[in-house]
């Protein structure tokens, strides 16, 4: 499906049918459920428009005069909006039994989630650093709104106001650090700051190095780094599972498409300023995850703490980006693929099983869930293992990838640390599974429906052990080494000259 | 000369009434000053020849942003007595001063070292509200044409959240 | 400093602009600093109190609603898209057809999200659905 048409499109209908729910929803037509299947279909129709395109490295730039080369589209972009697409429609469909229950969500939620899913569609595309913020703030607007939408709940409002006035505040280290990067190039686009670089000795860039520092601020606040990200347990919390879910699995990985972008186009050649602060902001943030998600007795607390861990693992990755290979790169990509999948699913199997009704799940709740919901608990235990990084699932192999990209890179330290903490993770990750299946169940059996919901939870927990499988265990079906040949697709489309 | 000296003028009054922002006790006080302090900026913007940031400065900035303010406190009808104790602020603000100097003073370095500084900005060449609408919509029309939806959400966001209302008198 | 221009036909009138305002403030300030400095200083309870006539003074109500800030909000939203249309109505000429579709592009999505408000009530006193 590879072509100008089809990209208009997936540019067009996430916004037109956004604009449609918004207003069918000021009538008396609408309905929760034609607002949900809407939003439904129109992800299905992207991911069949785009899925062919993950096939070639292809690279093209987008109504080149029109838009001034600000739009690329190329498999690496590909593989983060199908991601993007696949994230969302996955925190639909699981959550489809808490969306129809609960009374949060408004004609406003589907088309806040459409035009956020259309913000990180343009930041996958884009290749200037302008429409890039305008993108992220789409995107991340939309979140902040989605995140209080849930307004006669305190903590939900708690949750918007800290989300919105630090993002807003970080947002505004990243306009500093462009109009520094502006000032001196003289541009905004990606491939003219690099080849200023290229031309200029290294005396005449500190603007850009300290321009892109301001940018980096933005970013670690973003993907919750730790000096910057102690808001993620609050909001995390504070929003709807569903919504969490969204954040934690499809919002984070936006974020690294723009930033593996901005690191592999613009920083590569100046790195080394940055190297350090990478490194001391990994440290932070694996220790300081590590111990917040030991001590929270909450699971969609501990979930949010733990993701800041797993943004500590891929800022490991980001640290041993380098000239010497695109092996990091790939390794940044597997894992980002592993995470979003498992997190989703976590996230999503919290959804289901508080049924539209939004509790604290503490680890209490889950005793005995094991003997009531065998297929559900072993849907949540692979979930959780991939988190921790077990072997044969796709977790372990995307900590495996990272690290040893960060040993090859000479960050053995580094790579220790990163071992250390996916060590300490088995310890609050195990915790969950040992309530499922070591403990007496205390209430009665609830039941769940919506097996529209359960199918996704079964596909979502069957994909994370495929993607574990490589053509070591089976031959004949290797799922991790199908994603492998993505990435390098992927890495390889970036280094296409496109014109 | 008059240049210079009207220069350094704003810039006192920037610096002083920023400073009255973050140093007063009441909200009404920080806003008025804040009013100071947006104006003085679109005098300095006028001050280079730049007259389409000067009126922007004066339409969103001194006109909407500081009414939303202004509502916002009248709205929240703050007495004397909420208002929070903040024993340390003056250390606070010292501190956090002195914590940023360090990478100000690069900063400031940086741009003095840059040949930006002895580029001149003549009004006839750039800054006129003619050139900014020739790259507004040439250059960068994509950034444009997005920024209506990056309005059309904040729009929902205002609207939805404010659903509320019906249950308050 | 070589680049600040006395010669724009603004100058005169923004340089008044600044004056006039920078005279309004200083004098609320000297005003309000003078009459607290000449003020008798009578902080007897009774004289603090508001008077009104017979009855148990009471806390009156917030007078201001709500319903201000959305305003506000909204005013402030439509300022930012009117902001573009002076650089869009001064190089008009020069854009020609292809600068109004971009303009009505971008007025047709708030227009949208004008319906949308307008449709929620949000315009309305105290009537958002």
């Amino acid at each position: 499906m590879f072509g100008l048409p089809a990209i208009i499109i997936i540019l067009a209908v996430p916004v037109f049918t956004a604009l449609f729910i918004l207003l069918l929803g000021t009538t008396k037509y609408y309905s929760k459920k034609i607002g949900y299947r809407l939003t439904v279909i129109t992800l299905l129709i992207l991911v069949y428009l785009l899925s062919a395109d993950l096939s070639t490295a292809h690279s093209t730039l987008l109504f080149k005069e029109l838009f001034n080369e600000m739009l690329i589209y190329d498999t690496y972009s590909t593989l983060f909006i199908l991601l993007f697409i696949l994230g969302t429609f996955l925190s639909l469909s699981i959550g489809k039994s808490y969306i129809y229950k609960s009374d949060i969500f408004t004609p406003e939620s589907f088309s806040l989630i459409l035009f956020s899913l259309f913000g990180m569609i343009l930041l996958a595309m884009t290749n200037e650093l302008l429409s890039a913020f305008i993108a992220l703030e789409i995107a991340s607007l939309s979140v902040y709104v989605l995140v209080g939408i849930h307004h006669h709940s305190l903590r939900a409002s708690e949750a918007f106001f800290k989300y919105l006035l630090l993002g807003s505040f970080a947002g505004s280290f990243y306009l500093l650090g462009l109009m520094l990067i502006y000032a001196q190039v003289g541009s905004t686009h990606f491939n003219q700051i690099a080849m200023f670089m290229y031309t200029h000795p290294i005396s005449e860039i500190y603007l850009i190095v300290a321009g892109g520092l301001l940018l980096m601020i933005t970013i670690m606040f973003k993907i919750a780094a730790m000096p910057f990200g102690a808001w993620v347990l609050d909001v995390y919390e504070g929003a709807s599972l569903p919504i969490t879910a969204f954040m934690a699995g499809t919002f984070k990985i936006a974020i690294f498409a723009i930033a593996l972008r901005l690191f592999i186009g613009i920083f590569a050649q100046i790195k080394d300023f940055y190297d350090p602060l990478i490194v001391a902001s990994a440290i932070l943030t694996l220790v300081s995850g590590s111990l917040l998600a030991m001590v929270q007795t909450n699971i969609k607390r501990m979930l949010a703490a733990s993701s800041i861990v797993h943004s500590g693992y891929l800022l490991i990755g980001l640290s041993s980006i380098g000239e010497i290979g695109t092996y990091a790169t790939q390794s940044i990509l597997f894992y980002l693929i592993a995470y979003f999948i498992s997190a989703t699913g976590a996230l999503g199997i919290l959804a289901y099983i508080s049924n539209g009704v939004e509790k604290e799940i503490s680890y209490d709740s889950l005793k005995g869930l094991g003997r009531q919901h065998p297929f559900l608990s072993a849907a949540l235990t692979v979930f959780m293992l991939s988190l921790a990084g077990f072997p044969s699932t796709i977790g372990f192999l995307g900590k495996f990838y990272i690290f040893t990209s960060a040993i090859e890179a000479g960050y053995t330290l580094l790579a220790l640390l990163g071992i250390l903490a996916a060590f300490v993770s088995i310890y609050y990750y195990f915790k969950v599974i040992s309530m499922l299946y070591f403990y007496e169940a205390e209430g009665e059996k609830v039941v769940y429906g919506e097996a529209y919901s359960f199918l996704f939870i079964m596909l979502s927990s069957v994909a994370v052990l495929w993607g574990g499988i490589g053509t070591g265990l089976v031959s004949f079906m290797p799922g991790a080494n199908a994603i492998t040949d993505i990435t390098h697709l992927v890495i390889e489309s970036l280094y296409i000259f496109s014109n | 000369m008059l240049n210079e000296v009207l220069f350094y003028i704003l810039s006192a009054l920037i610096l002083v009434s920023a400073l009255v922002l973050i140093s007063a006790r009441r909200p009404i006080d920080a806003a008025l000053s804040f009013i100071v302090t947006l104006v003085s900026i679109a005098a300095l913007f006028a001050l280079q020849g730049s007259s389409f940031l000067f009126a922007t400065q004066i339409i969103i900035y001194a006109g909407a942003i500081l009414a939303l303010i202004l509502f916002i406190i009248m709205f929240l009808n703050i007495q004397d007595k909420n208002l929070p104790d903040e024993p340390h602020k003056k250390r606070d603000i010292t501190f956090s001063t002195l914590a940023v100097l360090p990478f100000t003073v690069v900063l400031i370095s940086l741009i003095n070292k840059s040949p930006l500084v002895d580029q001149a900005l003549p009004y006839d060449l750039f800054g006129g509200i003619k050139d900014i609408g020739s790259v507004i919509f040439n250059d960068y029309l994509l950034v444009f044409e997005l920024i209506s939806i990056l309005l059309l959400v904040s729009l929902i966001g205002a609207v939805s959240l404010a659903k509320e209302d019906k249950d308050v008198k | 400093m070589d680049h600040i221009n006395t010669a724009h036909p603004y100058f005169g009138v923004f340089v008044l602009f600044v004056l006039t305002f920078g005279a309004f403030f200083m004098t609320t300030v000297i005003a309000r600093l003078a009459s607290r400095a000449l003020a008798a200083k009578d902080t007897e309870k009774i004289k603090l109190s508001v008077y009104e006539c017979g009855p148990e003074v009471t806390k009156q109500p917030n007078r201001i609603s709500p319903q201000f800030y959305l305003f506000a909000l909204l005013f402030l939203l439509f300022d930012v898209e009117i902001v573009f249309m002076f650089p869009w109505a001064v190089d008009f000429k020069l854009l020609g057809w292809f600068g109004f579709v971009e303009m009505l592009t971008f007025i047709l999505l708030l227009a949208i999200g004008f319906i949308y408000a307008w449709k929620k009530g949000a315009l309305e006193w105290h009537n958002i659905k």
